[in-house]
């Protein structure tokens, strides 16, 4: 393609990309909009798209007698702990299962294959029954546990596809070249695997952040609400301020959103890893 | 080769032993309760009654409507989520201004609570206050409001909108994770053969991603299978009249409705052994594929 | 409030007489006390209500609370507030694995299975100790009662009666509230006004919510003199009253009076928020509405020609397995005292376990409140009546049927025809 060609693509593909993201963005936008207006917004007819009357209030209303702050607090901490400790074991998990196909190696790939496909719902009691002899209810360590088993059989499966987007090649010449497995996995696969690792453990975050289930169930005392539950307990109740439901739903969306952006340049920018040459 | 197994063993036995207790054990759990009469998953004095709820599951209709609407949901879910995944994927792998912007825009969906867009794509497709019904009267494009959600032959089609807006980023990320791998001289080298971007496309970019691509075909099918639930439950609750209860939700209602849990693990048990078997076909054709 | 130490026995008795005599004035802040001769009440109370989020039930269960612990020292109430949404699918978890809280909120779907697992321990005693005058208990009173033994104590019964909008029926030209079904199906139609986003009716009719749906239906169908069972349990869906009922409905989503697919919270927005002309709901109602809404609102009885009141109830309950058993019973005699009786019909305008106990004042500031206490008095709940703990799940039964004719345009006799098979199929095995 000439260069001018290229602008031109470069262009199109910029304003179409441009007005498909702002349409998929609409159910945002009406979030936040949602949050800036006067109560019965959402029940008003005509419904207004632009609507003229913003205002911050419920915001910081929602800042204010809502414990906002301290269920950030508390998902930041199993999101992140859980995270923490899921990406290097489903990662080295991963990389057992894409590098080894002896018994254990099939037996457990088989194992997190099925672990996703429990139903959740099936696993509230027995859950709420092992944490309690375990003594892990009602206390955020419970949650992270829960978020962490959660989490390892997807994170595990994504990764172990990347790795097996990696050629073996590179490794077994580093081997053979007297490196230790773990310095070859370390310098070798781990990099070329990264972007799907880093996806995978995007995902891992974003799915503790969400969770709503098991939160519920394994806590009782409302001093260690995440997020999700503290939203939840805005829904179904006929006293809701909506616009505060809504502000609340946007301040516990800016972490991640901002999480996202810092760590995107690990897999939407352009990374110099990908090529394996020679 | 045995210092490969013990390493093999070394890295696997922890996790192993994690999800035997983890899932292994609930899934016995379920399977025990689903043989027990109603009151007797966790009371001694509860009776053995074989395979009753397997029975009367299997000869009641609305489970097999809820399969039916299971199935449906699965397939056009994975469908969809994997195309706009893949589109928004090839999108961002080309230089253009405010990719990277766009690219960090597309991911909000995913960043929303899963309530919360529930609640929000219920708000928007609302019959009589939903701004898209406003939208389409205002427009002249219909003269009546759609029953997005009101409506049986409609609703399975929004929620499952709403699934693949939630999901798409996850194609989308995980994708261009395994696009970016693709050596450019593998385009190059079809260019050079005459092939133009279509073909470039069949011949180069999709065999190169087909392991990503089965890892993730089979995780978005499992979870659309049985795992979903938030969204279509929080946007229609299973309705209108059973047009959009999967057998997630069919599941919830029989332990938490009908208070019937055992009734209930005995379907949870049959959606994880379809979910088995159609996995295990699904990896055994792909790996044959491979070959 | 000061509260004084108990005097002697007869003095109780005769105070205790004239009160359960008239439930008028009562000396302020004289509480009868009960005598514990067993397990000091103290200690730790683990409380789960969802109602903890919600401010004007909050503030009375505190105050409740408060004085409880100021009565018995070292007690102390220990706040669980699990969310709305899936409130009793944790209560029931938690009841299964064996480790509920001490107390707990019961509604009127759950009553019956926590009775049958033997989830709720019986109050008789603790009712006779404090001499209770259990013969005043709202109707509510007796769903928690089996075999002559008590499982719980109502909070609240909420009896419906017709709560209509003054401005929005003289907007549509109507001079005031309807006085029979007739004119309630035409007061409902005239008084829709889709372009300003008002409606004749509310209703709920979203499928995830069976029992929103079941609450706002069920009084019209009542309305009409049957239920779906009869009192025996036996499933009544063939009825021609069931099929007037559910015409009425009918009529009122075919002409578009009513919104489409909402749930029970946002059904109750739209009231409040006066942009429904009439409804059938409970005293709460007037608790929430807007400021600018509440004084638009009237009150009368419902205009359809059965009479039945239809309610729908909260009660609280001692877990079988609670920790503190002792002490949650004690809170939930507490909670019976004249003076938080007084205290949960004021704060929250809706209808307490014993109405004897409401003050004058609370009549005089308002004064509707009299015709949800004579409802409640005689109310039946929404459930299908005769069904046990089976009755929530055939809700779900009848609901799927009810949908099937609203959403689906099945015709009526037919979709009760099915319902009555189904019916009689579940309640066979």
């Amino acid at each position: 393609m000439t260069e001018a060609n290229e602008a031109k693509a470069g262009f199109g593909t910029a304003v179409v990309a441009t007005l498909a993201t702002l349409v998929l963005l609409f159910p945002a936008y009406w979030m936040v909009i949602t949050a800036l207006q006067g109560d019965s917004a959402i029940f008003a007819y005509p419904p207004r798209f632009w609507p003229t009357d913003l205002n911050a209030d419920a915001l910081w209303s929602a800042l204010k007698t809502t414990n906002v702050g301290r269920w950030l607090a508390n998902t930041t901490i199993v999101a992140g702990v859980s995270t923490l400790f899921v990406v290097p074991v489903a990662a080295l998990t991963a990389y057992a299962l894409s590098r080894f196909r002896g018994k254990v190696a099939s037996f457990s790939a088989l194992l997190i294959v099925v672990s996703q496909m429990m139903p959740p719902v099936l696993l509230l009691v027995p859950y709420f029954i092992l944490f309690r002899e375990l003594g892990l209810l009602d206390g955020l360590l419970g949650l992270i546990l829960a978020n962490f088993a959660w989490a390892l059989p997807v994170s595990a499966w994504l990764m172990k596809a990347a790795f097996d987007g990696v050629p073996h090649d590179l490794e077994e010449a580093a081997l053979i070249d007297g490196c230790t497995r773990f310095s070859a996995i370390w310098r070798i696969a781990l990099p070329l695997a990264l972007p799907g690792i880093a996806a995978s453990a995007v995902f891992a975050f974003i799915s503790a952040w969400d969770e709503y289930f098991f939160a519920r169930t394994l806590i009782a005392d409302s001093s260690k609400w995440v997020v999700a539950v503290g939203l939840g307990s805005f829904v179904g109740d006929y006293s809701v301020s909506w616009q505060q439901v809504m502000a609340v739903a946007t301040i516990s969306t800016l972490p991640p959103a901002i999480l996202f952006m810092l760590v995107q340049r690990a897999f939407v920018s352009n990374l110099s890893a990908g090529a394996v040459k020679g | 080769m045995s210092n490969s197994l013990t390493l093999e063993k070394l890295l696997l036995a922890p996790v192993v032993a994690f999800l035997l207790v983890f899932y292994v054990g609930p899934i016995g759990f379920d399977l025990w309760a689903s043989v027990r009469s109603e009151g007797g998953a966790v009371s001694a004095a509860g009776g053995f009654v074989g395979f009753a709820h397997y029975a009367s599951l299997l000869s009641d209709a609305r489970i097999w409507s809820s399969a039916g609407v299971t199935l449906v949901f699965t397939v056009t879910v994975v469908i969809a989520t994997y195309v706009v995944g893949l589109v928004a994927a090839m999108t961002l792998n080309r230089k253009f201004f405010g990719r990277d912007v766009i690219g960090s825009l597309l991911l909000i969906p995913w960043t929303m609570p899963l309530v919360v867009a529930a609640v929000v794509w219920g708000w928007l497709l609302d019959y009589q206050f939903g701004i898209v019904n406003y939208l389409l009267e205002k427009s002249g494009l219909i003269s009546q409001p759609i029953g997005f959600l009101t409506d049986p032959d409609v609703a399975l089609t929004s929620v499952g909108a709403a699934q693949v807006w939630r999901l798409f980023p996850l194609a989308m990320v995980t994708l261009l994770a395994a696009l970016k791998a693709i050596p450019q001289e593998l385009y190059e080298a079809a260019a050079i053969d005459g092939a133009n971007r279509w073909q470039s496309f069949w011949s180069v970019t999709l065999p190169s991603i087909r392991s990503t691509t089965t890892a993730l075909v089979l995780l978005i099918a499992i979870w659309a299978f049985g795992r979903v639930f938030t969204i279509v439950f929080v946007m229609t609750g299973g309705g209108p009249a059973g047009a959009t209860e999967t057998l997630v939700i069919a599941t919830y209602l029989e332990a938490f409705r009908y208070f019937r849990l055992e009734r209930a693990s005995a379907l949870g048990a049959m959606v994880l052994a379809i979910s088995v078997i159609l996995t295990l076909l699904y990896l055994r054709a792909s790996r044959d594929r491979s070959k | 409030m000061p509260i004084k130490e108990g005097s002697r026995e007869s003095g109780k008795l005769s105070r205790r007489r004239m009160l359960a005599g008239g439930g008028a004035a009562m000396a302020a802040g004289s509480l009868a006390m009960p005598a514990i001769a067993q397990p000091a009440i103290t200690g730790e109370v683990t409380f789960a209500t969802n109602e903890w989020t919600l401010p004007h039930t909050a503030r009375v269960l505190r105050r409740i609370s408060e004085t409880f612990s100021a009565k018995y020292p070292g007690a102390k109430v220990r706040e669980i507030p699990y969310p709305y949404a899936g409130f009793h699918d944790q209560m029931l978890t938690q009841l299964t694995a064996g480790t509920p809280p001490d107390i707990i909120r019961v509604e009127d779907p759950q009553m019956s299975l926590y009775i049958e697992r033997g989830f709720l321990s019986p109050l008789d005693d603790a009712l006779r100790e404090a001499k209770v005058n259990t013969a005043g208990f709202v109707a509510a009173g007796k769903d928690a009662m089996r075999d002559g033994k008590t499982y719980a104590v109502a909070y609240q019964s909420n009896a419906r009666a017709m709560m209509f909008n003054k401005a929005l029926l003289s907007d549509a030209g109507l001079a005031g509230p309807p006085k029979n079904k007739d004119e309630f199906a035409d007061y409902i139609k005239r008084a829709t006004k889709r372009d300003k986003g008002v409606f004749g009716y509310s209703l709920a009719s979203k499928s995830g919510e069976v029992v929103g749906m079941f609450i706002y239906m069920v009084p019209i169908i009542l309305g009409f003199g049957a239920h779906f069972t009869t009192s025996d349990g036996k499933p009544n869906a063939a009825d021609p009253r069931i099929a007037e009922g559910l015409a009425f409905i009918k009529q009122m989503w075919d002409e578009n009076s009513v919104p489409r697919g909402l749930d029970g919270a946002a059904a109750l927005k739209l009231v409040t928020d006066g942009r429904v002309a009439m409804t059938l709901n409970g005293s709460f109602v007037l608790g929430a509405a807007r400021d600018e809404v509440r004084p638009l609102l009237g009150v009368e009885p419902s205009p359809l020609p059965s009479g039945i009141v239809m309610r729908a109830s909260s009660w609280f309950a001692a877990t079988t397995q609670a920790k503190n058993k002792p002490a949650a019973i004690a809170w939930l005699m507490h909670m019976l005292e004249p003076e938080n009786q007084n205290l949960i019909a004021e704060s929250e305008r809706i209808v307490p376990a014993l109405p004897e106990f409401i003050k004058p004042e609370t009549y005089k500031e308002s004064p509707w409140l009299k015709t949800f206490v004579a409802g409640a008095a005689t109310g039946v709940s929404y459930l299908p009546p005769g069904l046990g703990s089976k009755a929530f799940g055939q809700i779900k039964t009848i609901g799927e049927e009810i949908e099937n004719i609203l959403y689906r345009n099945k015709p009526i006799a037919s979709a009760m025809g099915d319902l009555q098979k189904s019916l009689e199929a579940n309640l066979r095995g």
